[in-house]
């Protein structure tokens, strides 16, 4: 058939009194008379940015958990680049490629701009839009029985980074659920506890004072790559080191970024960071190098007694550990001690995720107290933590805080409330157990899991690995699970378990994702709710500062949101509103930048000039050395007590004993915020743990003091054996970031490095394929001992001159097969193929065609997931996950010719 | 269908490239699916189609509403669809080039008079969505005639904006799409806006 001119005039005619094709712009069209049109789009693309026609917005980087002050700069309602903002005294100004990553997921043009429900069954793949009205209404509708029935802990809420200060809180105690599960145990718990055992809950991050240190003893630390405050220490261990000569010494299985700007970087066997720290301990005891004098003002171990304790760790014990030299740990233990206090340890996951790696930073933390650096110029300090409340540290600062009214926290499950007698036998009869302090922070099995006290005792940590375990094994019901920014189907050892469980309805009926790319998890929902990026939403920021002086600073928005993606503070707020019963209370706000106005009322400045500033500073207070020697105001003094045994200045609130100072010297201080005001080298907490939850005392982590034992499935490796570990990449942030194209574009792939000796055994070189079969651990851990494998992987060998040679690395992020194209790597879903749909992958994605690195293109593709072959392996008591214990052996697949044949 | 170009004015196309924006943005409705039943529109998506006046004669049920609006959401929505925007498309490096589209379209909004990037209910589309293009280049249209230059801003946002990339979208959503209605809309779009 043809159409003619008159046919087509008809049709255009018809259309023209029809709705079906009126104007998608609300205004009339008026004149050509404002502007002129670009020339042409290639010109344009040369141009990028006008300065004169951009404005530039103060915000906080959202690109990793380190949120450094930046400024966005924007041009036609568009976010064009992203610089440091030089008034954070955290960054300095500076920003790593992550920042400008936040451009590329705001404008991803497969973000998810539009509410949706899923279309036939869950993790089909299949959805419709749906309005907004239509999916709160149908959240709130399946949400408020669950609290007019008494049962809000049917309401699970699991997220993933969730950096809105409270926020989430207000909506889940709002609800009354103490389900508010999050992922800290894949992250940091391991390194948090240590630290808040010896320094108190105050302090679940330390800064050391590295813009006047000489010395940094590094554990397994990695600011160089990936580090909560990463960025904040990169400029200052540079400026240290190059313009101060400044001594960093690295302990690592793998030659990290962080090794390769070390003086010194010494391949060290995993896992041995405690035996070495434990060493050099005894090194600087026995040398007389220790400051005697502030260990026993301040530790709460006597000296003596650590004396013998340390007798058994030798340096040629930690050598025969680790493989460092016993010379090189006592020269290194020497020069550390020499330095002092302008010396200071640093130390994350590659000390602590382990079986032992608790008692580890333990260890390396003792090493601070014995040279007294701890609060000193150059060593290592405590800085105020978190929204400033006037708690410890924070004294003359305004209150930042959310506006009232606030909801009260749920309460806890204490013997005789209905929530605690729907628990199993065994797991009452553990909490009974507890001592009533324990008991009064115990909120059911998926918050606060009873075989995992320490996991909760400090601060609600969680184990988010056995979140879906447990609800597998229906330790908790639920009915409704909201996921919040969380790649658990992805990103968790031994996801494919994760996955099962948010595939099974008659495990969660009810699953609702907010989120701003489809990824893993979102694939896995009934409802997925579009969140506003980082560029296009408001939240308080408060850290710990590297800078020593406490600051605050503010995200907002700098464009408005895509589509129809909301805040999730405005998603709470009008869930809230539908679910009612008193909810919407918390929740009587329109304007979320009102909000945020009321949230910074006391700030000294006004609220116009803190948005321009996106930074705020009392410039004039005083550094946060030696918070421990600060003064107790007398009218403090005057309302305590003094506990004549332990010397501690204590008050008494609803029948309860809190410690507010210590008399030191005949002078009140404040000491640490821990019950002892000491800092708490020797913590009875772990065999009290261990005890009531029934860990051998012989275990490693139920030792009361930091010591050291081989990992248990390390103590008898086979020749065949390695143990593989994961990193993370400079330029991503965990699972979340593959899509961005600006991170995708530097780092899209993840070889399994090994070191040449490694490669050379396993008759393997750079570029062959490798499988790699993943095994179980042999300590008190999830499914321990058992002998089937885990899971296989194959993936291709990078050989890394420097790596240990019994370890194997591989990044843990890529290999995604949602988020989209570019996370894929131009490679069509695998997980729409599973379930059955369209797989024809003859259609490429036009997308696909800019993803130079994709196999079709001839590129090394995006990846291979690999998480699903880790276990699932929480540290005893403290439950963060031993990410780098994985026994593996390997096999070569493919490749080359057997190196060992070549001539 | 390719003649369509050269045979209708510019401002005699702006319904058209309404109608298809319209279709872009949201799903086809009760209403929609009925009025698209009315002539002579059947005839003109079936043309590269002749089975689309009888689909489109069959009661608009829930379920085939809804396996319409599921449609909508794999291909315009969701990833691994067809994405509706030009950065998506046109070859170059994606920050540099979104940037220039945004400039192109904020430029040429301001140039003809428009201001709100908001469309309800769909909330702000992203600048360089087609159905905003599709819309700039009706508006420019319809001032052909009234406004000295405006046939020549129609081609010229042809050439810079939908010529680069439509055709190659075109027939990824003929291939793509299971509906009459979706394999329609990318050929007329191909015979629309193709290769200039």
């Amino acid at each position: 058939m043809s159409w003619t001119r008159r046919d087509f005039l008809k049709f255009s005619a018809a259309l023209s009194t029809g709705a079906l094709a009126g104007p998608l712009l609300a205004c009339s069209p008026s004149t050509v008379s404002r502007g002129s049109i670009p020339e042409s789009l290639a010109a344009l693309r040369e141009r990028r940015l006008d300065y004169r026609k951009a404005r530039a917005v103060p915000t906080i980087c959202f690109g990793c958990t380190t949120h450094c002050g930046v400024i966005g700069w924007v041009q036609d309602d568009r976010v064009r680049l992203v610089e440091g903002n030089p008034l954070d005294p955290n960054s300095q100004g500076t920003i790593c490629s992550k920042a400008n990553g936040m451009i590329s997921y705001t404008d991803y043009p497969e973000r998810i701009l539009y509410p949706m429900r899923r279309v036939g069954p869950r993790g089909g793949g299949r959805w419709k839009r749906i309005s907004w009205d239509q999916a709160l209404d149908e959240i709130a509708d399946r949400m408020r029985p669950l609290r007019e029935a008494g049962t809000p802990e049917r309401f699970v809420f699991h997220y993933g980074r969730d950096k809105t200060k409270g926020f989430s809180k207000r909506f889940t105690d709002a609800f009354g659920t103490p389900n508010r599960l999050n992922r800290r145990s894949i992250c940091s718990s391991n390194r948090r506890a240590p630290l808040m055992s010896f320094y108190g809950r105050e302090f679940e991050w330390e800064s050391q004072d590295l813009e006047r240190t000489k010395y940094v003893l590094n554990f397994g630390g990695n600011p160089m790559e990936a580090y909560q405050g990463g960025l904040f220490m990169r400029k200052r261990l540079i400026d240290a080191k190059v313009d101060r000569g400044a001594r960093i010494v690295t302990f690592e299985v793998r030659p990290s970024a962080t090794a390769s700007v070390s003086t010194e970087y010494h391949a060290v066997a995993p896992a041995s960071d405690g035996a070495i720290a434990l060493a050099m301990a005894r090194t600087i005891v026995d040398e007389g190098l220790a400051d005697r004098a502030f260990w026993e003002r301040w530790a709460n171990w006597d000296f003596d007694e650590m004396r013998a304790h340390l007798e058994p760790f030798t340096s040629a014990f930690a050598e025969a550990e680790s493989g460092v030299a016993a010379t090189d740990i006592e020269r290194i233990a020497r020069e550390f001690a020499r330095s002092a206090p302008a010396c200071c340890t640093m130390s994350n996951r590659g000390s602590a995720k382990h079986y032992n790696g608790v008692q580890a930073d333990r260890a390396i933390r003792m090493l601070d107290v014995l040279v007294g650096n701890v609060g000193r110029p150059g060593g290592f300090c405590l800085s105020s933590l978190r929204m400033w409340k006037n708690r410890y540290g924070q004294e003359g600062l305004p209150v930042i805080d959310q506006p009232a009214p606030r909801p009260h926290a749920p309460k806890p499950w204490k013997p005789g409330t209905r929530e605690f007698e729907t628990l199993p036998r065994d797991v009452q009869e553990r909490v009974r157990a507890f001592p009533e302090e324990w008991q009064e922070r115990y909120f059911g099995e998926l918050a606060t899991p009873s075989e995992y006290p320490l996991s909760w005792h400090w601060y609600a940590m969680r184990v988010g690995q056995l979140v879906h375990p447990y609800i597998q094994q229906r330790r908790q019901e639920v009915d409704v699970y909201m996921s919040y920014t969380l790649g658990a189907a992805y990103g968790f050892p031994e996801a494919r378990l994760a996955r099962e469980v948010l595939t099974d309805e008659a495990l969660i009926p009810f699953h609702v994702a907010i989120d701003v790319s489809y990824g893993e998890q979102a694939a896995l929902a009934d409802i997925i709710l579009p969140d506003a990026t980082s560029l296009e939403r408001w939240d308080a920021h408060s850290t710990n500062s590297y800078g020593l002086r406490p600051y605050t600073g503010i995200r907002q928005p700098l464009v408005e949101p895509l589509g129809e993606a909301r805040p999730a503070q405005i998603i709470w707020r009008d869930l809230a509103r539908r679910i009612g019963g008193g909810m919407e209370r918390y929740f009587d706000f329109d304007d979320l930048e009102d909000y945020y106005r009321a949230w910074y009322a006391e700030l000294p400045i006004d609220w116009e000039t803190f948005k321009a500033r996106g930074i705020w500073m009392d410039e004039d207070r005083p550094l946060d050395y030696e918070l421990h020697e600060r003064e107790v105001p007398a009218a403090e003094v005057a309302r305590a007590e003094i506990d004549p045994e332990s010397q501690t200045l204590f008050v008494q609130k609803d029948g309860k004993r809190h410690t507010i100072g210590i008399v030191r010297d005949g002078r009140p201080v404040r000491g640490f915020p821990t019950p002892s005001r000491k800092i708490e080298v020797r913590d009875e907490t772990f065999p009290l743990a261990a005890r009531l939850t029934g860990l051998p005392a012989s275990d490693i982590n139920a030792s009361a003091v930091p010591t050291y034992a081989r990992v248990p499935e390390h103590v008898d490796l086979s020749d065949d054996e390695y143990v593989l570990t994961t990193f993370k990449w400079n330029v991503h942030t965990q699972g979340r970031s593959a899509y961005w194209k600006h991170a995708a574009e530097i780092v899209h792939t993840n070889p399994v490095m090994m070191a040449p000796v490694t490669a050379e055994r396993l008759g393997v070189a750079t570029g062959d394929e490798v499988e790699l079969t993943t095994y179980r651990p042999k300590g008190a851990s999830d499914r321990s001992g058992e002998r089937d494998p885990v899971g296989r992987l194959r993936n291709r060998v990078r050989v890394v001159p420097g790596m240990h040679p019994r370890v194997v690395a591989c990044a843990h992020h890529s290999g995604h097969w949602e988020h989209g194209v570019v996370a894929r790597g131009g490679e069509p879903t695998i997980a729409s193929a599973r379930v059955g749909m369209n797989a024809d992958t003859s259609e490429l994605d036009a997308l696909a065609r800019e993803i130079w690195w994709s196999k079709d293109r001839g590129g090394v593709g995006h990846g291979v997931a690999i998480n699903d072959v880790y276990p699932i392996n929480p540290a005893p008591l403290v439950g963060g996950q031993n990410w780098f214990d994985n026994v593996c052996r390997i096999r070569r697949v493919s490749g080359q010719k057997d190196p060992r044949t070549r001539a | 269908m390719p003649e369509i170009r050269t045979i209708l004015s510019a401002k005699e196309r702006a319904p058209i490239d309404r109608l298809i924006a319209s279709l872009l943005v949201r799903e086809v409705d009760r209403a929609t699916w009925i009025r698209l039943r009315e002539d002579p529109i059947p005839g003109f998506f079936s043309i590269e189609d002749p089975g689309f006046r009888d689909w489109i004669e069959r009661e608009p049920t829930a379920d085939r509403i809804e396996a319409l609006a599921e449609e909508f959401a794999r291909l315009f929505l969701l990833p691994d669809g067809v994405p509706p925007f030009a950065s998506a498309w046109i070859e170059g490096d994606r920050e540099p080039l979104a940037e220039a589209l945004s400039t192109f379209i904020g430029e040429t909004m301001e140039a003809l008079g428009v201001e709100p990037i908001r469309v309800e209910p769909w909330g702000r589309l992203p600048l360089d969505h087609l159905a905003l293009l599709l819309e700039l280049v009706a508006r420019a249209g319809e001032l052909e005639g009234s406004e000295e230059g405006a046939s020549s801003i129609q081609a010229h946002l042809h050439r810079e904006l939908l010529g680069p990339w439509v055709a190659a979208f075109g027939r990824s959503l003929e291939a793509r799409a299971t509906s009459p209605i979706y394999r329609g809309l990318g050929s007329v779009l191909v015979a629309l806006h193709g290769e200039c």
